[in-house]
């Protein structure tokens, strides 16, 4: 959700109508500006492997077309022996596909070269396919002190020590074909579907985090070993039909990461969150990338959905 | 025969004569407070067998007289303070001594020393400049001065005393004391340059001054917003300083930031001492006897801040009758007392003010912006006793109260499409800040030791609340939704603090004392889902505490005539729970007067054990001070600076500056967004207080450099000041911006200021004021890109865009009346911004959601101001 309340300028405007004060606009320059190569690309093995090439703008100008001309585009698997080129087909406009499946535990550096600002510009990443952690997911039917019948849903994460141990995880609806309604970043998705939970319901996670949005488990809450996390929600719904479990289909999407995504992740949620740059309350968000002379994401995940059923 | 006659009438009288003699050696113990010659005496004829006795031409003998050592033999005294009065002896049988007059030259080895007092209410002035022969002194804050003559020096019979805002008074020495007391009177002038940034190079001094004076007693050549002289101002028009920015707190000294200057008010340090929006410092110019402004060379005796020291003396008081003044302008409603409670020993004064801001803003705000109910206003008050014991020791007691609010709220009743259903909605911000100050000083003048003892007490509250409530109000009341989100800061100081000042010929000036200071902060930051009913002020939380202990030596002496050299060494420990810091921090100066140049070098290192933490957005103002732990060290900043003072003729005087800073250990959020985050993204707690700053905070480094260029003119009819400031400011942090060095916020890399007064007549004069200086740094998202379906518009770096320069012309006229035969009109009328500039306040991304409009603009809210001034003195 997102609160446009906080945008309250309070004591400057105050002043600027006092005093009879105005607003007035800036302009600012984009003479030195440079242009950078974006790369975005997450892929998993178990989805279509798409890599968007384009070029950032300074934000005062006006120009839609972002493509790169003359760009050259490589992706190598480089854990493999020997090391292979993947196939790659351009689609145009940036666009380009990878004909082959990620594999999981295998390395890919992505390679990128372009002429943007009368220069050559060799951009380059490094994503990791990280495996998937043993997950088990147990539900317990328990009333509470009103009498009101629960569920309590635990479910463990099992990792070693030496895997990256970063995960995303969050309730998510299925539709009756058990695709998610949901998207990972916990909006609503092109299905039309509803978040699963409503704000008021009593889904929480162990980090404060409520079940509609992710959460983020990292190195510093468990390096392998076991994650434990509990939830409760209750079984039906209210008067107002909103909360419930039963009648509706459930699973636990657990995505194992990698670093630089999970901090993308992050970075992203803040983003849309603050609604981006210009908030009253902070300096603009910076969002994370990990491409060396570049813009954007080349991450890699592996995602598993537990089915939960009481 | 003959020969044994003679012979043993020779060893008679030589005995006789040894004998009368050796009483002369005994050692006679003279009380702290003498200070009459008769008593001298009295008291030699008490502790010794000597009877003296006096000639018929001997009448001097009620004249005070200055005695250094607590001991000394009858025969020093009788040769090294006799001959000052012109008083020579003959010691006859019977340890009897006659006093006679002496008409034979003065035996020129001696000492004298004094105070300068204002004629008129008999206050000490401090740094009076006092010149005896080719020997300079100033007045320490005290007022005392003091000389020591030695046969070589040419034959001195008068004083010349001078400083700005009185008249320059040659004072004949009375050769019957060698304690002095001048009385220095007011000048009837309205002088127009308030600024003495040097001493006149044609004087060899003694000591020079440390920094800059600044005498608010006149018309500043910057009066500022409101019109009226204030210490805000004043030190803005310095070029070290900047100008300064629409509507800022706070000064910003060589890159530094607000939070790094060392306020003291008769040594109390201050957190904040600016009310709203800048227009005016927490004291009434009529009640500050002068401020003493260092950038540089800082003195040993200063500690725990990096940019600047403001030492603020207040006026004691008329200790002779009863006057005061009532005032009324921009700035508000305003009045000083003072008065003697014993003639001639003890005064008082006391101060109050009041804004008047709300009975033009009221009006405005609710008829504009819809906040029926607003209110933005401040007060302060002060008051000082002051009591002489006698001339050498005093005590005085200072205690100040003022407060700073700002509240906005509106209340809005919405009715929905169904008649039968009624919103509401309260939308509420506050902001509070204020100072308590209370302040005990014991002065203690030993021989010529100077002894001060302080303890002071200091509290600043600094308070911020952002709230909103939507709730049903038909068909039945019930809540919809609520957020409340505030900040506060509470800062408490205990300090106690001892000096000493030893003036000696062969080392110079030694200073050298001891302070300690307990400190509690309890920054708070709260978050709640329901309006809470409570005052950020109110709520109890954690307190940090923070010991600092600190003690200091610093020696100023000349190593020849023309060369003074001041080295001091300052050590201080900061400690508290599980944290444990000590420095050494070195002061060096050394400096060159020549007959037209004056060159000084300087270097010192300082640390602060204090942080603050703003908010670079403007929704949610949240000052958050703390002190340093075991995760945060104190920063640090080392500067070597080079000064150059010439005169160009006997008017014109051209002075530049050069310096470099080098900061350690500086804070800064690593993304502000966290500090509410949990507001923005689902259920906060009810009522928490979330201070795990550690988390959220990384340290770094910084830098500084420039030069300082300042031409000055005097005349009789006008008077000028150019001043212009090139600095370069930058902060490096690993976790921002990928660890690349990015300017300073505060990096105002071009800064003009110039004045020019003109005096229409002895009591009336008129300013021009134009000031131009780059515009602050500030971060804009100017990067667009695309992540797949998603737009992303980011900065490119941090503080990546210049604000617009800020600049604007301010004219003045002044003018000052007799009415009737003890009251004083001074008038003053003038225009701040006088063409009307719309200089940057803060800038922010327009809220339009249509992309072809989007643009960054600026707020500001000092247009064209009228501003008048009448204050009435008896």
């Amino acid at each position: 959700m997102q609160n446009r309340y906080l945008k309250y300028p309070f004591l400057i405007v105050a002043f600027a109508a006092i005093l009879g004060s105005c607003v007035s606009s800036v302009e600012i320059p984009c003479n030195d500006f440079e242009a950078e190569v974006v790369i975005f690309s997450v892929f998993s093995p178990d989805s279509t492997w798409n890599v968007l090439i384009n070029q950032s703008k300074c934000r005062f100008e006006d120009s839609d077309d972002l493509t790169i001309p003359n760009v050259e585009v490589s992706i190598k698997n480089i854990s493999a022996s020997p090391n292979y080129n993947v196939n790659l087909e351009n689609l145009g406009k940036g666009v380009y596909r990878v004909k082959s499946k990620a594999i999981p535990g295998n390395t890919y550096r992505i390679s990128v070269v372009a002429q943007l600002n009368d220069e050559i510009v060799f951009a380059e990443s490094l994503g990791k396919v990280p495996s998937v952690p043993e997950t088990i997911v147990e539900v317990t039917e328990y009333l509470n002190d009103a009498g009101m019948q629960y569920y309590e849903i635990d479910f463990k994460l099992k990792s070693k020590e030496e895997d990256e141990n970063y995960y995303l995880m969050n309730l998510v609806e299925l539709n009756d074909q058990g695709e998610i309604i949901v998207d990972t970043l916990g909006n609503g998705g092109s299905n039309g579907g509803s978040t699963p939970f409503d704000y008021d319901s009593e889904v929480t996670f162990r980090n404060g985090s409520d079940g509609f949005n992710l959460e983020f488990i990292d190195k510093d809450d468990f390096s392998g070993g076991e994650y434990n996390n509990t939830i409760t929600t209750p079984a039906r719904e209210d008067e107002e039909g909103e909360g419930g479990f039963d009648g509706k289909r459930y699973a636990m999407n657990v995505q194992s990461v990698s670093g630089d995504l999970f901090q993308y992740y992050k970075s992203i949620e803040k983003y849309n969150s603050h609604q981006g740059p210009g908030s009253s309350i902070s300096v603009p968000l910076e969002i994370h990338s990990n491409i060396k002379n570049g813009l954007g994401i080349f991450g890699a995940y592996n995602q598993t959905l537990h089915h939960i059923k009481p | 025969m003959f020969i044994r006659l003679v012979t043993g009438i020779c060893v008679l009288l030589t005995s006789t004569i040894l004998s009368g003699q050796d009483f002369l050696n005994k050692t006679i113990s003279f009380p702290a407070d003498i200070n009459l010659l008769e008593d001298c005496l009295r008291t030699i004829e008490e502790q010794s067998d000597i009877q003296f006795s006096f000639s018929s031409n001997l009448t001097n003998l009620d004249q005070e007289v200055f005695i250094e050592n607590s001991e000394a033999t009858i025969e020093d005294f009788l040769n090294d303070i006799l001959p000052f009065y012109n008083i020579n002896f003959l010691v006859k049988r019977n340890k009897k001594v006659l006093l006679f007059k002496d008409t034979s030259p003065i035996n020129r080895n001696f000492k004298f020393f004094g105070k300068v007092i204002d004629e008129e209410t008999e206050e000490p002035i401090s740094s009076v400049l006092v010149m005896a022969g080719q020997y300079i002194d100033y007045t320490d804050e005290h007022g005392y001065f003091a000389f020591r003559f030695t046969e070589k020096d040419e034959m001195v019979s008068s004083l010349f005393c001078s400083l700005i805002g009185y008249e320059d008074q040659n004072y004949l020495i009375n050769p019957q004391s060698n304690v002095i007391t001048v009385s220095l009177k007011h000048s009837n002038l309205l002088d127009t340059i308030v600024i003495k940034p040097l001493p006149n190079p044609r004087i060899f001094p003694l000591f020079l001054p440390t920094g800059t004076l600044i005498d608010v007693d006149e018309i500043s050549n910057n009066p500022g917003i409101t019109g009226r002289t204030d210490i805000i101002d004043c030190t803005r028009s310095l070029p070290s300083v900047d100008s300064g920015g629409e509507g800022t707190h706070g000064l910003f000294v060589r890159g530094g930031s607000a939070d790094q200057n060392l306020i003291l008010v008769d040594n109390i340090a201050v957190y904040e001492f600016s009310h709203v929006g800048g227009i005016s410092s927490i004291f009434l110019p009529d009640v500050v006897q002068n401020a003493n402004f260092s950038s540089s060379g800082f003195s040993a005796e200063y500690g725990g801040k990096l940019s600047s020291v403001i030492d603020i003396n207040l006026k004691e008081g008329n200790k002779q009758k009863f006057g005061g003044s009532f005032g009324m302008g921009l700035d508000g409603l305003s009045t000083v007392l003072e008065g003697p409670i014993n003639k001639g020993k003890t005064s008082f004064l006391f101060s109050g003010r009041i804004s008047t801001l709300d009975l033009l803003t009221k009006p405005l705000i609710s008829n504009l912006l819809d906040f029926d109910d607003n209110s933005i206003g401040y007060y302060d008050a002060y008051g000082k006793i002051t009591h002489y014991f006698n001339p050498f020791s005093k005590i005085s007691a200072t205690a100040y109260i003022g407060n700073d609010d700002i509240k906005l709220i509106s209340t809005d009743r919405i009715q929905m499409g169904n008649q039968d259903t009624i919103l509401s909605e309260q939308n509420f911000n506050d902001i509070k800040w204020g100072n308590k100050l209370i302040g005990l000083n014991y002065h203690q003048m030993i021989r010529n030791l100077h002894m001060d003892v302080y303890a002071n007490y200091s509290q600043y509250q600094f308070a911020s609340r952002g709230s909103f409530e939507r709730k049903l109000i038909m068909p039945n009341e019930q809540p919809v939704f609520a957020y409340d989100i505030f900040s506060r800061s509470k800062n408490e100081d205990y300090t106690t603090k001892l000096k000493f000042k030893y003036p000696t010929q062969r080392f110079g000036e030694l200073l050298f004392g001891a302070e300690y200071n307990y400190q509690l902060f309890s920054p708070v930051i709260g978050q709640s889902n329901k309006f809470l009913d409570l005052d950020p002020r109110d709520i109890q939380s954690l307190s940090y505490i923070s010991n600092t202990f600190a003690s200091y030596v610093e020696i100023k002496k000349h190593l020849l005539k023309i060369i003074t050299f001041k080295s001091g060494l300052r050590y201080a420990r900061n400690y508290g729970r599980n944290f444990d810091y000590q420095f050494l921090e070195p002061r060096i100066s050394i400096s060159y007067l020549g007959d037209n140049l004056w060159v000084e070098a300087m270097a010192s290192i300082m640390h602060q054990n204090v942080h603050l933490l703003l908010n670079p957005g403007v929704g949610l103002p949240s000052d958050l001070w703390f002190p340093s732990n075991e995760f945060l060290r104190p920063e640090r900043a080392m500067e070597i600076s080079f000064s150059t003072n010439f005169k160009l003729s006997d008017k014109q005087t051209v002075r530049l500056n050069i310096y470099n800073k080098l900061y350690e250990n500086l804070i800064e959020y690593e993304n502000p967004t966290d500090l509410f985050y949990n507001i923005v993204n689902g259920v906060p707690p009810d009522t928490s207080t979330v201070l795990n700053l550690e988390d959220k905070i990384v340290v770094g480094t910084g830098d500084s450099r420039g030069f300082e260029l300042s031409l000055n003119h005097e005349s009789t009819s006008i008077n000028w000041v150019i001043n212009y400031k090139l600095n370069f400011s930058n902060r490096q942090f690993d976790a921002i911006d990928g660890g690349e060095e990015f300017p300073f916020r505060y990096d105002r890399r071009h800064d003009l200021n110039t004045g020019l007064t003109y005096k229409i007549k002895a009591n009336q004069t008129l300013n021009v004021n134009w000031v131009i200086g780059s515009g602050y740094k500030y971060t804009i998202a100017d990067v667009e890109y695309s992540l797949g379906s998603q737009t992303i518009r980011e900065p490119s770096s941090r503080n990546n865009v210049n604000l617009p320069p800020f600049h604007h012309l301010d004219i003045n006229y002044n003018t000052r009346r007799s009415i009737g035969k003890k009251g004083i009109l001074e008038f003053n009328i003038g225009v701040y911004n006088l063409y009307n500039n719309k200089n940057p306040f803060y800038a922010f991304e327009s809220d339009n959601l249509d992309d072809s409009e989007e643009d960054v603009r600026i707020i500001s809210i000092f247009p064209i101001i009228p501003n008048f001034n009448a204050i009435y003195k008896w």
